[in-house]
């Protein structure tokens, strides 16, 4: 209930990349008690810590607070708005859902009326926010406002949640999660909870706060892909079957050590995990690996159904055994 | 002196460990049982690169980087069927191609031997090739028998064999990179270090096959060299390729010109080349040179980086083939690069940055 609670929270906080003001103020209040201290770096990424003692490593645990969306490019005569998306939108995914503005307001994206599926892009899409013309628009509009499909998340059968954008708060939850048990743990050494920014936009945001913290190691938490639908490509990854241990992405082949250490613990705690390899995408991991002089990485992912659409899913058992995972991870070091 | 068939035998040597794109670590213990007699220091970085350092003996000495990666193209194992096949995805730009019916091995809990499946042509339905995730190993094993030994995540290698053509010409599997590799560690180890110009760190990088900026830029930052040279292998002319955009075989090493990479360095190099009758062939690489040179480069305050090129054929494959006579042009010219007084004295940061 608690980290339903949390992640609700969480994404009903609208923050497109590079817009992560609302979210980052969110975050800080609920990090705020399991840390030393926190700061926003120039990028806007939120570095909290909680230091251990001298002789300690630098362990890096990121999720990225970001979200794809879109931005307001031009207001039309009619009040229609053009956008630009920021992420990697699926227009399929987005036609016909409800948007909201980073200031409350509400609307429809659609695709102009004789566009079919098969051509969509962008340009073809447009905001309908109900003005009746372009001055009515602009009184609630500027350009450059974002907009995001409606936040919202749903209970379904059992710990499965519903809605977005999950993609990353659940690993922000995550984070959270982790922070808050390491709290009854002594720990020689100092944890940074990174909540990045512009991760949507190319893992911008990781790359200068692992450039800042220099880390010996960092686990990322971000969402995987699943092979657990009706005629989907073969990947060995479910809903409900444990975080998921990333081997490697498109972005980035983690540190055999960390994924080893990650499944002997998985294994020795009975905490529920599989190994996951995802054939597309990137996460902060690869941003981690390679600041500075380079990091041990590693990435414990929660699998998720659709994602980049509405109606992304996830089990919370997961989630859960992420954050376990990840607690026990911290204190095998 | 170089000695050809030292040489030739680390190229085979190297070459047969395995170092699929970001595995390689484990190769650690060879390069430092392989190389420790020859260099001051070995290390191997979280990312996966390792640096063999030979220092000249001189104080404050400019600091100069071999490059040549040390990942190879391969495959990792995705999945595994009830029946005892085992899924994979390419690690690095493979050609499906080729793959079907390629002999391979699975380096699980036990190296084990197996064949990528390949329909036979009195099945086939079309010419279609499979897609990358279609294709499936066979191990002879059944689906509880293989699962024992090997799991999601095990890298899988062409296996390797190795042999020679007529005219000095060697074929075998990934001399990209590890035979550049291999002729820089020799002509490193073979150069006494009083002849130094330079504290030389040859970097063999990690990731270059699988990563678009490669794992090479956490050791060059570690290392803040004063310049660096970026070897890799570069296309060869055959007869099906265009003049343009290949190298032709036993007229030595390339030497790219490209707005990645350093003019002066690229120029001082070339002559080089020429003072010491090292045969070479520039090339033109406009915007980026596809190599570690590109993000070398950029790596901190900037370094400059030449970018050189062993002419190899059929690259990406099993049976890749290089010439022994490129093979010395390259070890004599990384040879003289570390040798060289007069380039390091150019390259050489004399003052500290101020902001």
């Amino acid at each position: 209930m608690k980290l339903y609670n949390t992640l609700k929270e969480l994404c009903l906080c609208p923050a497109v990349s590079g817009r992560e003001e609302k979210i980052r103020a969110k975050l800080e209040q609920l990090i705020a008690p399991f840390c030393d201290e926190y700061r926003t770096d120039a990028l806007g990424n939120l570095i909290a810590v909680r230091k251990g003692n001298r002789n300690g490593k630098r362990i890096m645990l990121a999720a990225h607070m970001d979200e794809i969306g879109f931005l307001v490019t031009f207001i039309e005569d009619s009040g229609m708005l053009r956008v630009a998306p920021v992420g990697g939108i699926s227009l399929a995914a987005a036609a016909y859902s409800r948007v909201v503005s980073e200031n409350g307001v509400k609307g429809v994206i659609v695709p102009e009326d004789k566009v079919k599926a098969a051509d969509y892009k962008s340009e073809v899409f447009y905001i309908d926010i109900g003005a009746k013309s372009k001055k009515r628009a602009e009184a609630q509009v500027s350009i450059g406002d974002f907009f995001v499909a409606t936040p919202s998340l749903d209970k379904l059968l059992g710990d499965r949640v519903c809605g977005r954008p999950l993609d990353d708060r659940v690993g922000c939850t995550a984070l959270l999660g982790i922070a808050e048990a390491m709290q009854s743990v002594q720990c020689e050494h100092d944890v940074y909870y990174v909540f990045s920014v512009q991760e949507e936009v190319g893992c911008r945001g990781a790359k200068t706060a692992a450039f800042a913290i220099a880390p010996h190691v960092a686990l990322c938490f971000d969402v995987t892909a699943t092979g657990d639908t009706p005629s989907c490509a073969p990947m060995a990854c479910s809903l409900g079957d444990g975080a998921a241990i990333k081997i490697k992405d498109a972005s980035v082949i983690c540190d055999e050590d960390v994924t080893r250490r990650l499944c002997e613990i998985a294994k020795q705690k009975k905490i529920k995990a599989q190994k996951e390899i995802l054939l597309f995408g990137g996460t902060d991991t690869s941003a981690m690996q390679l600041a500075g002089a380079g990091a041990a990485v590693g990435a414990l992912s929660i699998p998720t159904r659709y994602i980049h659409s509405g109606v992304e899913m996830c089990d919370l058992g997961d989630v859960q055994s992420c954050i376990d995972l990840g607690v026990e991870f911290i204190k095998s070091i | 002196m170089l000695d050809k068939d030292k040489i030739k035998q680390a190229i085979f040597s190297l070459c047969s460990v395995m170092s699929v794109s970001g595995f390689e670590k484990r190769a650690t213990p060879y390069i430092e049982s392989t190389f420790k007699d020859n260099f001051d220091s070995i290390s191997c970085d979280a990312v996966g690169n390792h640096l063999l350092v030979k220092k000249c003996g001189k104080e404050n000495a400019p600091k100069v980087i071999i490059d040549a990666h040390m990942d190879e193209v391969g495959m990792i194992v995705t999945g595994i069927t009830d029946d005892g096949f085992l899924r994979i995805a390419p690690m690095g730009g493979l050609d499906v191609s080729i793959m079907q019916a390629a002999d391979v091995i699975i380096y699980g809990k036990e190296e084990l031997r197996g064949v990528i499946a390949s329909t036979p042509p009195h099945l086939k339905k079309d010419d279609k090739l499979p897609a990358p995730d279609e294709l499936l190993v066979d191990t002879g094993l059944n689906g509880k028998a293989v699962k024992e030994l090997v799991d999601i995540g095990t890298p899988v290698g062409f296996a390797p064999v190795y042999g020679e053509l007529l005219n000095g010409r060697l074929i075998g599997k990934s001399f990209d990179d590890k035979a550049c590799a291999a002729i820089g560690i020799c002509a490193v180890a073979s150069t006494p270090p009083e002849v130094l110009a330079a504290d030389v760190y040859v970097l063999l990088s990690a990731t270059e096959e699988t990563n678009r900026l490669g794992g090479v830029s956490a050791a060059v930052f570690a290392t803040d060299p004063d310049y660096a040279m970026v070897i890799d292998v570069n296309l060869a002319r055959v007869p099906d390729t265009k003049d343009f955009e290949t190298v032709e075989m036993d007229k030595g090493i390339s030497i790219s010109h490209s707005a990645a990479t350093h003019r002066g360095l690229t120029l001082a190099t070339e002559e080089l080349c020429r003072e010491k009758d090292i045969p070479y062939t520039p090339v033109a690489a406009p915007s980026s040179t596809g190599t570690n040179a590109a993000t070398v480069n950029l790596v901190g305050l900037g370094v400059p980086v030449v970018d050189v090129g062993l002419p190899l054929a059929c690259m990406h494959t099993y049976n890749e083939v290089i010439s022994m006579t490129d093979i010395c042009s390259l070890a004599s010219l990384v040879r003289e690069f570390i040798s060289s007084d007069k380039l390091a004295d150019k390259m050489a940061r004399r003052e500290d940055i101020i902001i």
